[in-house]
């Protein structure tokens, strides 16, 4: 694993900040209407996605429920043709096909988001799968939450993962609840992770709003896939801070379990630690947020000038040509 | 020419693509061991790195194909029984056929999905079913469904060839039959329609075993002065619309067969077809195909069931006012 230098740190802090600025602009975006479709909001789980993401190398996959903005952050995707596919939008990495959900970019390792929860699991073992038939040094890294875990994918995709031994890293975000549904109500066990081990494989149940935590741990995880171990469960244990979509009244929990959660944000965690150690400083922070801020007003008023794509595309791109 | 079995042509060709191409792999149940005979002694040739036995788990091993596929791969993935293929709809539904789109065309999913047929063999409504009109319904894969072991070599060659998802299938109940095969490799376009039969009263398109049992029938007829002028599509995505239109405007008669259930069954959508081109024909179209009833287990009632060549002729001779 890459040690932590300064300027690692520092380039998480901005991987952090930008998520989040950008999780918060599409709420804005889509409370006036602007967005189509549907916002899952991962606002307050940003730490996951970030601090695994790091581990991320030219030829590695990833897969995932929804387009997991803040990964796509980190490795480098362009904000405007992110922002152009939430749009739906032609110059969107999918062509406006893929929306939030689907968003796709193999440049960027991101091989796809699903609709369906639970796919991802296999798909991600068929990449590793991939990886180690052909003798190359990447791994496949598979988000995905505590609701997926019930499917039975899940179990089929981390079997098939365990006995092939496949460069896989599994990298479940619980934010304790499976739409409406809590965690207690959908599974009779505390810790995911432990459902490693009917796999023979190790599971390991962090801090999921502890960037550092994530970055170590699932950086153990990615190493021992890249020597041929196998795959690792990693648990990040966070919070939903929003309702499963933008516009869910949440009637099936109360305000006090959000706040309560507010106070360990990740972001404000790990900006809290940096301004101690005095790797960042104040000023510095500011100058940061208002770069990106700019940053994302600029792409937000790219996707609003691109034009739709050409109504042809309704039928383009059902079958490859080439 | 050689006459090989049909199970022998589809082994001829999976071992010539994977010889000739280090990115094919196979994945499915008990195929080390080859329960069909289809991937017998492909372990032996190619290893268990790339004949790969998979636990009991169709959405399991067909995800990982699936996920194989998009980072380059072209693994052919085996579902043994056709019925089992419900287990895995997720990812050849929502996962391999939708990925080119969603993706806006930056990721394919060179798949192949061979699964199979066939019917008769007294085990019952879970290991009968022939469900290819599913995945007629679905956008974004191929569907190929050879009658001969030369229609199966060339069609497992051009879908392994092809970079789409394509389903392959299968039919049991030809594994054994023999047909001449020629022993290098060939390939058959997707689209391509064979007419296995010329005749002018009556246009008979039907798929796998029930090509046979067609032309069994049309032999029947032809003593009787019906002529059936018999069509095998051999693929149903795409498929050659122009040679069943074109028979039809000859023939004017329309009658479909094939084994999958009748309601919004391949038969059909063959019928939706031709009814968007031709005005009028001669004879109200025929559809025969499985009651929409499961398969029985029991022996006298599968019989009964079963599609076979008197009751297409039988239900030919009505159109024909012969009856």
């Amino acid at each position: 694993m890459e040690p932590l230098t300064k300027e690692k740190l520092l380039s998480m802090y901005d991987a952090l900040l930008k998520s989040r600025l950008v999780e918060e602009k599409l709420l804005d975006l889509y409370s006036r209407g602007d967005i189509p479709g549907l916002v899952h909001s991962a606002v307050g789980q940003e730490a996951i996605p970030v601090g695994a993401t790091f581990h991320l190398k030219p030829g590695d996959v990833f897969t995932t429920v929804r387009g997991h903005i803040e990964s796509n952050i980190v490795l480098g995707m362009d904000l405007k043709r992110m922002m152009a596919e939430f749009y739906g939008k032609g110059a969107g990495y999918c062509k406006g096909k893929g929306g939030e959900i689907h968003l796709c970019s193999p440049d960027y390792c991101n091989i796809g988001g699903r609709g369906l929860i639970g796919a991802t699991i296999p798909m991600a073992a068929g990449a590793a799968m991939a990886f180690k038939m052909r003798k190359q040094p990447y791994i496949a890294m598979c988000f995905f939450g505590d609701g997926a875990s019930n499917e039975g994918t899940f179990h089929e995709g981390l079997n098939i993962a365990s006995i092939f031994k496949l460069p896989a890293v599994y990298v479940c975000a619980n934010n304790q609840y499976a739409m409406t549904t809590r965690q207690s109500d959908h599974m009779n066990i505390r810790d995911i992770a432990d459902r490693a081990a009917s796999y023979g494989i190790p599971g390991v149940a962090i801090d999921g709003n502890d960037v550092i935590a994530v970055y170590e741990t699932v950086g153990n995880a990615v190493d021992r896939a890249r020597r041929g171990e196998g795959p690792t469960l990693v648990e990040c244990k966070t919070m939903r801070m929003r309702g499963h979509y933008e516009g869910d009244p949440e009637p099936y929990r109360s305000k006090d379990e959000v706040l309560e959660w507010k106070k360990k944000d990740p972001l404000d965690q790990f900006a809290r630690k940096l301004l101690e150690d005095g790797v960042l400083s104040p000023r510095e922070a500011g100058a940061k947020r208002a770069q990106f801020m700019k940053e994302i007003e600029e792409a937000v008023q790219f996707a609003k000038e691109a034009p739709y794509p050409d109504p042809s595309e309704v039928t383009a791109d059902v079958f490859y040509q080439g | 020419m050689r006459e090989i079995t049909y199970a022998q042509a589809l082994n001829e060709a999976l071992r010539q693509q994977m010889e000739k191409d280090p990115r094919v792999f196979l994945i499915g149940e008990d195929i080390a061991s080859g329960v069909f005979a289809v991937t017998k002694g492909l372990v032996e040739k190619f290893g268990k790195e790339r004949v790969i036995n998979a636990p009991m788990c169709e959405a399991g091993f067909t995800g990982t194909g699936v996920g194989a596929a998009m980072v380059g791969m072209k693994p052919i993935v085996e579902i043994m029984l056709m019925d089992f293929i419900t287990l895995a709809m997720d990812m050849i539904a929502n996962q391999a056929s939708k990925q080119f789109y969603i993706t806006g065309g930056q990721i394919h999913v060179p798949l192949v999905i061979r699964t199979a047929t066939g019917m008769g063999r007294r085990v019952g409504a879970h290991h009968s079913q022939n469900l290819t009109a599913w995945f007629l319904h679905v956008p974004g894969i191929k569907i190929a469904i050879p009658s001969t072991p030369y229609d199966a070599k060339g069609l497992l060659h051009s879908a392994v060839e092809d970079e789409n998802p394509v389903l392959f299938v299968e039919n049991r109940n030809l594994y054994a039959a023999k047909g001449p095969v020629p022993e290098e490799a060939y390939t058959i376009p997707f689209g391509e329609a064979e007419i296995k039969r010329e005749g002018k009263d009556v246009t008979v398109v039907a798929t796998s075993r029930m090509v046979h049992c067609s032309l069994k029938a049309a032999g029947m007829l032809a003593q009787e002065g019906i002529d059936c002028e018999v069509i095998d599509p051999r693929t149903l995505v795409p498929l050659d619309e122009e040679t069943i239109v074109e028979s039809v405007k000859k023939t004017g008669r329309l009658v479909t067969v094939d084994e999958g259930y009748q309601r919004a069954g391949i038969g059909s959508e063959i019928l939706a077809v031709v009814m968007r081109q031709i005005t009028s024909l001669k004879a109200p179209a025929l559809n025969i195909a499985s009651p929409n009833a499961p398969v029985p287990s029991s022996p006298f009632l599968e019989d009964h069931y079963m599609i076979t060549e008197k009751k297409v002729a039988q239900q030919i001779r009505g159109i024909m006012g012969k009856a």
